[in-house]
Order: structure tokens, then C-alpha cells, then sequence
């Protein structure tokens, strides 16, 4: 037998919490939710272990034949070439390196292809902006997804090898110095992600369609690593090639991580075109919205 | 008690052209019917209303402070688009849910109220469905969910309507007519005059970027004294009511039907006054007496007429 009840359906005002704080992160929650939904992530997260593993074993193996090295009492000098392949921080750089740059791509590619251009498609800017919610925080919640997906996946190697690393590191060698790699291998994902990811969402603010917003974005990765490579060839300055996206994430990466490689001089060249590029990126972004503010 | 909505010397030009020019508007509460013709302004108004717009020129406020870039202002907001354009890959739930979020509420409190707004446009069967597989009228209902999820003090709805069957309409006319009791203030813009009609009398006639009129629609029917007034009789008698009739000074023209009969005045309550004197003397039966000229339509069509041939 239910108990005798009455229930009050009034209209009761709400008098819980508004909160006035930054919506960025709710936006962002948004983002990241609907990434999950995408089947492709999952292929994409698959094939990061499967680059994580092969520089594991890289790693692993360079690791070996420096120790064997070291207790052979073979000196540097002899070997010259050898010590640049066993140099252990290279395999850990080169692996966060290669998901940045191309797990990250794809990324990109699904996940910020869609941003800002299914918004303007669906007119969907009005429920953003009839609300608490600024300009700051729909830029920050619109590059945050991107960049965040990029930089969990990019985690797996630099956390994986990072520890790796510390956990091999030769007995000779001082603690801080693994420890010193695996802390800048996470600022280049976090570096890395941001700039592969701004320009992505940058590039979907010009177009209400997102399959245009994704060849735009894939044109111009490309594109532009291929007009700076062939710059950089024909003028024999290597520099150039610091200017492309992946190109600068590489140089400035290397060059923090302190790994010689053919544009790791470059580094300061490559942080300059990261910086140009999320600058670019945000721009692009906040110039919609205000058109948007202001146009019919 | 602050002005719901107050707009003093308002415009929003795009280029050459003005969108909104030289607005001068109050609203104190209520359910207020927002018309005019395409192009007339309307959503820019209200886009200028939810600070979505920054005016080009004088202030909108709302509850008496500023509402561009006033992120506690803007919370007292629900709006309802014309577009149908949602997040399309959302759950109706998910959408209400992340709209209760951006208006500032916690996640359990803006489920709670998403939940609650989502039964109360009677979309609880659809709500975790994906918004792309929803009918127009669906899309309609779901964005007035979002609109009233977060309790605004202030809600406008654009064209809220549109796609929406007689039974969906009725039931969101009644809604907007509960928020009315509830204390909100609600502006309702609609094309479809006799539907805005159903849920109010007060009316903001916007035409050319323009206030052309405001208030309660007989009233605004009255000030229209140059305008022949129509009165239709239905009665058994016609022929003998149109004889007494056309002696009186306040009947301008006559027509005589086969049960009924239309007057044309200038001076509708003296006309009123002598037609009832006139059923009493004359003994006459009279069906029903109407007014099809004081409705919403005929106002409108009169005034935007008006306007347009500047007479």
C-alpha cells in the first residue's frame, strides 16, 4: 500500500548556485565528449602503443649497447657515429615526436575539423553567446579538446619511455639527468599539442563545412611542409624547414631535448614558429566570433 | 522594481544599413508579442536584447543594468533561436543539460532542471535520442527546454512555433502563458499573428528598423481613429436594423447581408451605443455582434500599410 502523498508541482523559482566563473572548461567537456564518440580515436590510440613499442624496443636496445659499451671501456672518440644512435633521450624525443606530429594530425583531423565550422553551420554561436559565456571562454573551449586529445595520446610514449629511461639509466649516470628527459619530453607534448592543434580549430572557423574544414586543415599542414622543404633545399639553409608546423614542433623538440639532429640548431626558429602559429590560430578564431558580434 | 527591458535611443547599423534605428523602448513584464514583416528588425532586436549584438549606438538594459558584456545579466537570459541549428550529435538531454551549465548552474543542478524543462515541453520520450534525428517541431520544443531549463527572469522566443503541429502549438502556447503567470517577462516573436494573439494583447510592432507601435492591441486599435472601424451583426432582420442604422450620424457606410449585417464607423463607441439603443427600440433579435478589425491581423496590416505609403 503507497503512503498518502501529495505533491506540490507549483512553479518553484530556482534558488540553487549560478556560478559566473569561466564556461571554457564546460565547452570543453563538450568538445571532449564528442570526440569520444569517434570510432577513429580508438584506431588512432591503438597505433600510438604500436609507435610506443617499436621506440621501446629501440630504446630498450640502445640502452643495452651502451651499457655493454661502457663496461667494454670503449671510449667516444672511436665511436663516433654509434654514440649518436645509442644516445637514449633520441628514441624518447623521436617517439613523442611522431605522435605529435602525425597521431596528432589525425587528431586534428577529426576532432577540430568540426569545431568551430558545425557551429556557424547550425547557428549554433547563439546559444553560446546569449549566455554567460565570452569570447575567451569559447576560444578556450574550442582549442582545448583538440589539444587535450593530442596531448593524452602524445603522454603515452613520453610517460611510457620517460619512465623507461629512468628505470635503465646507467649506473653512472646522475638521476637528473633521465629525470631532466622524461619533465621536457611533457612540455614538448604539451607544446606540441597546442600548436598542432590551434590551427586545426583556426582553419574550421573559416568554413561552415567541416569536410572543407578538414582538407584546409590537411592542405595546409602538408602544403606547407613541402613549400619549406623545398626552400630549405634549394637555398641550402635548413633553417626554413624550422618554419613548417611539424617541422618547428621537430626542431624545437630535439633542441630542448638536447638530441642533435639536422634542424635541432634551429630550436629557437621552431619556438618561434610554434608561437606564430597558436598566435595565428587564436586570432583567426577570435576574428569569427566578432564578426560574428557584428555582422547581420 | 528594475525594467525588465529598456532600450534607449537603440541602433545596430551593418555597414550603410540600419538594423535597428533610434529604438526607444520599455517592457515592463509580462508576455509581449514582438512583430513585423521580414527584415523589419526583429532578431537583430533581439539578438541586441541578449547581448549577443553590440549596439552601434545608445544602451539596451535589462533589470536596469547594461546587458553587452555583463556576464550576470546575461545569466537571467533564456533565448530561443530561430535557427534550428543545435548540436546535432547531442542527445536532446545532453543538449538542455549543457546549455543549463553555460547559464551557470553546477552539473546536479542542471541535470535536475534539464530533466524537468525536457518534461515540461513533453520530450521525455525523444530526449535521448540524437538532435539530427529530430523533427522541426522536436528541434522547437528542445529549444525551449534550453531556453527556460535555467529559471531567466527574461525569455524571447524567435518564431518558436514554426514547424510545429496544432497539438505541439497549443501546448507551447499555454506553456508561454504559465511562464507569463510565473512573473516572467517573455517576448514572443511570431509570424503568425492570431497565435501571438492567443497568448497576448501586448505587442511591440517593429517595421523598418522601427518602433511603429506599442501596447495593448485594442487600445492601439482605438488610436486609429481615420481607419473605418468594421462591425459585423449577425441577426435575423438585417434590412430593418440597416434602415435604423443608416440614420445615425456615427454610421458611415452600411452592408446588408442575407442574415447579417456590416457596419463601417468612424466613431466606434458612439456607433456601439446607438446600435444597442437601436436593438432595444426596435425590439430586434441579434445573434452575435463582432469586430473583425479589432483583431492583431487588421492592426498590423493597417499600420505597416500606413507606414509604407506614409499617409
Amino acid at each position: 500500500m503507497m503512503d498518502a502523498e501529495i505533491r506540490d508541482l507549483r512553479y518553484h523559482p530556482y534558488d540553487g548556485p549560478r556560478s559566473l566563473s569561466s564556461r571554457a572548461w564546460t565547452i570543453t567537456l563538450a568538445g571532449l565528449n564528442q570526440a569520444r564518440k569517434s570510432k577513429w580515436l580508438k584506431w588512432l590510440a591503438g597505433l600510438t602503443l604500436g609507435i610506443t613499442s617499436i621506440y621501446g624496443v629501440m630504446l630498450y636496445m640502445a640502452m643495452r649497447a651502451q651499457d655493454v659499451k661502457t663496461k667494454a671501456g670503449l671510449g667516444a672518440m672511436h665511436f663516433k657515429h654509434l654514440d649518436k644512435l645509442l644516445q637514449a633521450d633520441r628514441y624518447v624525443a623521436s617517439a613523442v615526436i611522431v605522435t605529435i606530429t602525425t597521431i596528432g594530425f589525425f587528431i586534428a583531423l577529426i576532432v577540430a575539423g568540426p569545431a568551430v565550422s558545425d557551429d556557424l553551420r547550425g547557428g549554433s554561436f547563439h546559444f553560446y553567446f546569449s549566455r554567460p559565456v565570452t569570447k575567451t571562454d569559447y576560444i578556450l573551449g574550442k582549442i582545448l579538446p583538440t589539444t587535450l586529445v593530442i596531448a593524452i595520446l602524445a603522454l603515452v610514449p613520453a610517460i611510457l619511455l620517460g619512465s623507461m629511461r629512468i628505470a635503465m639509466s646507467p649506473t653512472i649516470e646522475p638521476l637528473r639527468v633521465p629525470l631532466m628527459t622524461a619533465a621536457r619530453a611533457l612540455i614538448v607534448v604539451a607544446a606540441g599539442s597546442l600548436v598542432m592543434g590551434v590551427p586545426a580549430v583556426a582553419l574550421s572557423a573559416l568554413t561552415e563545412r567541416r569536410g572543407i574544414a578538414r582538407i584546409l586543415w590537411a592542405l595546409f599542414f602538408l602544403v606547407v611542409g613541402a613549400v619549406v622543404g623545398i626552400v630549405a633545399h634549394a637555398t641550402g639553409n635548413k633553417q626554413y624547414m624550422a618554419m613548417s608546423i611539424d617541422g618547428s614542433i621537430k626542431a624545437f623538440s630535439f633542441g630542448f631535448m638536447k638530441v642533435k639532429q639536422m634542424t635541432s640548431s634551429y630550436w629557437f626558429t621552431g619556438l618561434t614558429a610554434m608561437a606564430a602559429y597558436v598566435a595565428a590560430g587564436v586570432g583567426i578564431v577570435a576574428w569569427r566570433v566578432t564578426r560574428w558580434q557584428t555582422k547581420a | 522594481m528594475s525594467i525588465p527591458v529598456k532600450a534607449e535611443n537603440l541602433s545596430k547599423w551593418y555597414g550603410q544599413v540600419a538594423g535597428i534605428l533610434n529604438v526607444d523602448l520599455q517592457i515592463t513584464g509580462g508576455v509581449v508579442g514582438l512583430l513585423g514583416p521580414n527584415g523589419a528588425g526583429k532578431t537583430t532586436f533581439m539578438r541586441l536584447l541578449t547581448g549577443q549584438l553590440r549596439p552601434s549606438a545608445g544602451e539596451v538594459s535589462l533589470f536596469g543594468a547594461p546587458v553587452w558584456n555583463n556576464l550576470a545579466v546575461m545569466a537571467r537570459i533564456g533565448y530561443s533561436p530561430e535557427h534550428d541549428g543545435t548540436w546535432d550529435e547531442l542527445t536532446g538531454r545532453e543538449f538542455v543539460r549543457l546549455c543549463c551549465r553555460m547559464s551557470g548552474m553546477n552539473a546536479q543542478q542542471g541535470d535536475k532542471a534539464a530533466d524537468e524543462a525536457i518534461a515540461k515541453v513533453t520530450m521525455e520520450q525523444a530526449a535521448d535520442r540524437r538532435i539530427r534525428t529530430y523533427s522541426k517541431g522536436m528541434r522547437q520544443r528542445i529549444k525551449l527546454a534550453q531556453a527556460v531549463a535555467h529559471d531567466p527572469d527574461l525569455i524571447i522566443l524567435d518564431e518558436p512555433l514554426t514547424g510545429c503541429d496544432p497539438v505541439v502549438r497549443a501546448h507551447i502556447m499555454e506553456l508561454v502563458r504559465e511562464l507569463g503567470r510565473q512573473g516572467k517577462t517573455i517576448l514572443v516573436s511570431s509570424h503568425i499573428l492570431h497565435e501571438v494573439e492567443a497568448v497576448t494583447h501586448q505587442i511591440v510592432l517593429l517595421y523598418k528598423g522601427q518602433v511603429l507601435a506599442t501596447g495593448d492591441i485594442h487600445g492601439l486599435r482605438d488610436l486609429i481613429d481615420e481607419h473605418p472601424h468594421r462591425i459585423e451583426i449577425a441577426c435575423r432582420e438585417p434590412r430593418t436594423l440597416a434602415v435604423a442604422m443608416t440614420a445615425q450620424e456615427s454610421v458611415r457606410s452600411v452592408t446588408v447581408g442575407e442574415q447579417s449585417l456590416t457596419l463601417e464607423t468612424d466613431k466606434p463607441d458612439a456607433c456601439y451605443t446607438e446600435l444597442m439603443q437601436t436593438v432595444v427600440d426596435q425590439s430586434l433579435q441579434v445573434d452575435a455582434i463582432t469586430s473583425p478589425d479589432d483583431n492583431l491581423e487588421a492592426v498590423f496590416r493597417y499600420l505597416t500599410n500606413r507606414s509604407a505609403t506614409g499617409v
